[in-house]
């Protein structure tokens, strides 16, 4: 469980950190900064590897090159959008999108479990808003009840 | 040998946040993967019944976290 932090000054003291081992001459900076390089591989790795399986598992029976080019063009308009909406985006509260991400996650996983092991999910892919809508109300009641645990007697 | 290490435990950090969350959710997929279908559960409860497991696995844990 993650507790509630502030992202824009954690990424402040990570790019600090960052900017401190990778040199602080302009000359050094403009070498290739191996943490800098480390840590976005890192992140983006995860990521990357998630959308492959969901190409696989998307396009399993011969509609590989269709789901394929999907994925291609949506990390395309994640990209631009990420470019455009940067600003906006910070401003959306973290621990919000974090939370809603989660949810959404956990719908697509145990969907995706199902239609995996050959469940006839009810109401088929509309099942994925009826799960959406039960881990909301489960996270809501967990984040609830560990509220009331820490409150002071 | 150390770099090697050292890069795959970042590997199993990005993959596994809490080993013990992990392996709760594993547990309820073989139990959906073969307890189900062994017990003639109708199919149509399957799913139903995934989600409840997954949601006690993540409810405990998130009990647990909160103890900590």
């Amino acid at each position: 469980m993650i507790g509630l932090h502030d992202e824009a000054a954690i990424y402040a003291k990570e790019t600090a950190a960052l900017a401190r081992d990778g040199g602080g001459t302009p000359r050094l900076r403009a070498r290739l900064d191996g943490v800098a390089l480390a840590t976005s591989f890192k992140g983006v790795t995860l990521e990357g590897l998630e959308v492959i399986f969901i190409v696989i598992a998307t396009g399993a029976g011969g509609l590989l090159a269709p789901a394929a080019l999907g994925a291609t063009l949506a990390g395309s308009l994640v990209i631009l959008a990420g470019l455009g909406l940067r600003r906006p985006l910070a401003r959306v509260p973290e621990n919000t999108l974090k939370f809603a991400v989660g949810v959404l996650l956990s719908a697509f996983g145990v969907f995706w479990i199902g239609e995996g092991l050959r469940y006839p999910w009810p109401g088929e892919d509309l099942a994925l808003l009826a799960l959406a809508g039960g881990f909301s109300v489960i996270a809501l009641l967990a984040v609830a009840a560990v509220r009331r645990s820490r409150r002071p007697a | 040998m150390t770099a090697v290490a050292t890069a795959l435990r970042e590997l199993w950090g990005l993959f596994v946040e809490d080993a013990s969350l992990t392996l709760g959710i594993l547990v309820c997929v073989v139990i959906a993967a073969w307890a189900l279908p062994a017990l003639g559960l109708r199919e149509a409860w399957r799913g139903p019944v995934l989600f409840v497991l997954l949601a006690i696995v993540l409810s405990e844990n998130v009990r647990r976290s909160a103890r900590r």
